[in-house]
C-alpha cells in the first residue's frame, strides 16, 4: 500500500512522532426524511500520521475521502471509533467525543483545514482576512479589559503588527495574487484566486496537522507548482498532512505515503 | 493520557479549557399558563463565543433570551454570570438594583425592533450618552466624545450625532441601538433577531459589523434568529429549539453540515440554499 515516490523532493525525514490516530472509525448518515435505515459510508477507518508526513487518501469519488477529513476537523460527527489528536507531548484529545468548545480550541491550536470552498465574511478584504486568521487563531481573542487599555492601538503592538503585515504580503506575492486585489473581498475573485486565498489562510499560521481537500483543483500549472512548493515547505517544517489529490502529478510531488479507501468500505 | 472532551479537563494541568464560562444557563423552565414555553434549557458561553439560537416561531427562542435577561421570571433554573468585579453571581438571587447595574454595564440587549431599544425623541448622541449618564457620567465633553467614538465604530456618519433616530433608516437605527449598548464596554450581548427587519444588503453589512465587533472585543453573544445563514456567518456554536426544548446543540458548521436530529435535518434542508 505504501508508495515510494519522488524521494529527491523529500528532504525532511518523517519522524516517528505520531500526531493523529484514527482507530475503528465509522460514519453513517441517518436521513430521517428519506429512509428509516442509516446509510453506511465508512467502516473501520484506521491509520496514523507522523510529523513531516504527507498521506494521500486514494479512491474514487463517493468512497468517503472528504468525510474522513471532515470528521477529523469536527465538521462531521463520528458514528463510532476514535480520532485522537496529539495536543502536547503526553496529551491526546478524542475528537469523536468533542464538545463544540473543545473542538474549536483544537482547530485553533492543532488543525488547519483547506476545503474546496472559501466561506468568508462578505466585506472583509483578502489581506485583512489572512491577517485576522493569524491574529485571532494564534492568540486568544483579547479580553474586554485588554481592549479598554489598547482600544486605539493595534492589539499586537506596532512592531509585531508590521511584521505580520509583511508576512501576509510576502505570502500573497508568493501565491501570485495581484496587489491591486489584496484589499478587495475575495468573494469577487476567480475560482483559482479564491482557492489560493483559502490556502494562504492556513499557511500563514502553520499548525501540527494540515487537512487538504484538493488544494490544486482550479489552478493553472504555474500556480500549482507554487502551491506544491509551499505545501512541501510546510511538511518539511514538520506539519503532518492528510490530503485528497486527484491530480496524479500533484499527488506524486506531495505525498510520502498513500492509503487506499478500499479497506474502509462498509461490508455489504 | 487521553482527554475525552466530555470531561474536558485532567488533573495534571493539561486541561484545554483554562477559563471560566462567562454565562451558565442551567435547566431553565418557564410556562405560561398550561403551556410549557421553556423546558430544561441549559448552555454555557465563554468570552468571545457566539451562540446562535435557532428554531421556528414559537419554539421558545425569545422567551429564553428574555429569561436570561431577567425580563421574565423563570419557574425553575439558574442563570450564573461571571461578573467583572464580583465574580460569579446568580442573576436570580441578586437584588433588582444589582441586576439593573449588570444589565446596564456588563450586558447589552439588542431588540428586534430598534424602537424598543432606543429613545426615539432624543438625539443619537443622547441615546448613547444616556447609558453613561445613568452610571454617573456628567462631563458633557467626555460623553459626547464617547458617543462619537461609538458612532464611528458602528459606521454611522458622525455628522448625524445630533439627529433624531426617527430620521435614520432601519439599518442605521439598528446600528445606533448596538452603539448604545457598546458604550459601556459590555462583555455579553443578547440579541433578538437583530437583522430580521432589514433588507438583504443592509443585513449583510450589519452581520459583518457584528462579527468584527465580537472578534475585536472578545464579546460573548447570544443571538436569536430564524435565519440559518445568519447563524452560519456569525456564530461558532448553535442550538436548535423546538417546543421549548433544546433538541440539538453543537458547533455551527457541524450542525449545519451534519445535523443529527430529524427536526434539525428538516430545518437545514428546508432553509439553507447557499
Amino acid at each position: 500500500m505504501n508508495s515510494n515516490n519522488q524521494d529527491h523532493q523529500v528532504n525532511f525525514e518523517p519522524t516517528k512522532e505520531v500526531v493523529l490516530k484514527l482507530s475503528g472509525v465509522s460514519k453513517s448518515f441517518f436521513l430521517h426524511q428519506r429512509s428509516s435505515q442509516p446509510i453506511e459510508v465508512l467502516q473501520n477507518v484506521h491509520f496514523e500520521i507522523c510529523r513531516g508526513e504527507c498521506l494521500a487518501l486514494e479512491g474514487t469519488s463517493g468512497m468517503g475521502k472528504s468525510s474522513i477529513l471532515k470528521m477529523i476537523y469536527g465538521n462531521y460527527k463520528v458514528s463510532a471509533g476514535q480520532i485522537l489528536v496529539k495536543v502536547s507531548h503526553d496529551t491526546w484529545v478524542n475528537v469523536s467525543m468533542g464538545r463544540a468548545r473543545e473542538i474549536l480550541q483544537l482547530r485553533k491550536a492543532c488543525i488547519n483545514y483547506v476545503s474546496q470552498f472559501l466561506r468568508v465574511i462578505p466585506r472583509v478584504g483578502a489581506f485583512e482576512l489572512i491577517k485576522q486568521e493569524a491574529m485571532f487563531h494564534s492568540h486568544e481573542v483579547q479580553s474586554n479589559a485588554q481592549f479598554e487599555k489598547t482600544s486605539q492601538q493595534s492589539p499586537l503592538g506596532l512592531s509585531h503588527a508590521r511584521a505580520l503585515d509583511e508576512r501576509v504580503a510576502h505570502l500573497l506575492e508568493k501565491l501570485n495574487i495581484p496587489s491591486r486585489l489584496w484589499h478587495l473581498p475575495p468573494a469577487t475573485f476567480s475560482g483559482g484566486e479564491q482557492q489560493r486565498i483559502n490556502l494562504a489562510k492556513s499557511l500563514i499560521n502553520p499548525k501540527p496537522i494540515l487537512l487538504l481537500d484538493e488544494p490544486s483543483a482550479s489552478l493553472d500549472q504555474a500556480n500549482t507548482d507554487i502551491v506544491i512548493e509551499l505545501i512541501n515547505e510546510a511538511r518539511q517544517h514538520g506539519t503532518a498532512i492528510l490530503g485528497i489529490f486527484h491530480d496524479t502529478d500533484v499527488k506524486k510531488a506531495l505525498t510520502t505515503r498513500t492509503i487506499s479507501m478500499h479497506d474502509f468500505q462498509p461490508k455489504t | 493520557m487521553i482527554l475525552d472532551a466530555t470531561t474536558g479537563s485532567s488533573s495534571d494541568g493539561h486541561s484545554i479549557q483554562g477559563e471560566l464560562p462567562l454565562l451558565q444557563v442551567k435547566g431553565l423552565r418557564k410556562s405560561f399558563g398550561s403551556r410549557l414555553a421553556l423546558d430544561e434549557v441549559s448552555f454555557e458561553l465563554y468570552p468571545g463565543e457566539v451562540l446562535a439560537v435557532v428554531g421556528e416561531s414559537g419554539s421558545g427562542k425569545s422567551t429564553l433570551l428574555n429569561c436570561i435577561n431577567a425580563n421574565i421570571d423563570v419557574d425553575h433554573g439558574q442563570v450564573m454570570y461571571q461578573s467583572r468585579c464580583n465574580g460569579a453571581v446568580d442573576m436570580g438571587q441578586i437584588s433588582e438594583a444589582q441586576q439593573r447595574l449588570i444589565k446596564k454595564t456588563e450586558w447589552g440587549f439588542v431588540h428586534q425592533n430598534p424602537r424598543d431599544g432606543l429613545i426615539m425623541n432624543v438625539s443619537a448622541g443622547a441615546n448613547i450618552g444616556e447609558r453613561l449618564m445613568s452610571l454617573g457620567a456628567r462631563h458633557y465633553g467626555q460623553i459626547r466624545a464617547k458617543a462619537l467614538e461609538c458612532l464611528q465604530e458602528v459606521e454611522i456618519d458622525t455628522a448625524r450625532l445630533d439627529d433624531l433616530p426617527l430620521s435614520f433608516s432601519g439599518g442605521m437605527q439598528q446600528r445606533l441601538q448596538i452603539a448604545r449598548n457598546l458604550v459601556t464596554q459590555p462583555r455579553l450581548l443578547l440579541m433578538d433577531e437583530p437583522t430580521s427587519g432589514l433588507d438583504v444588503s443592509v443585513q449583510a453589512k450589519l452581520l459583518d459589523l457584528l462579527k468584527q465587533l465580537a472578534q475585536r472585543r472578545g464579546l460573548a453573544v447570544v443571538i436569536v434568529t430564524h435565519d440559518l445563514a445568519v447563524a452560519r456567518l456569525l456564530a461558532n456554536q448553535m442550538m436548535v429549539m423546538q417546543d421549548g426544548r433544546c433538541i440539538e446543540a453543537g458547533l455551527t458548521d457541524q450542525l449545519l453540515d451534519d445535523p443529527q436530529h430529524p427536526y434539525s435535518q428538516l430545518l437545514v434542508s428546508s432553509i439553507l440554499q447557499s
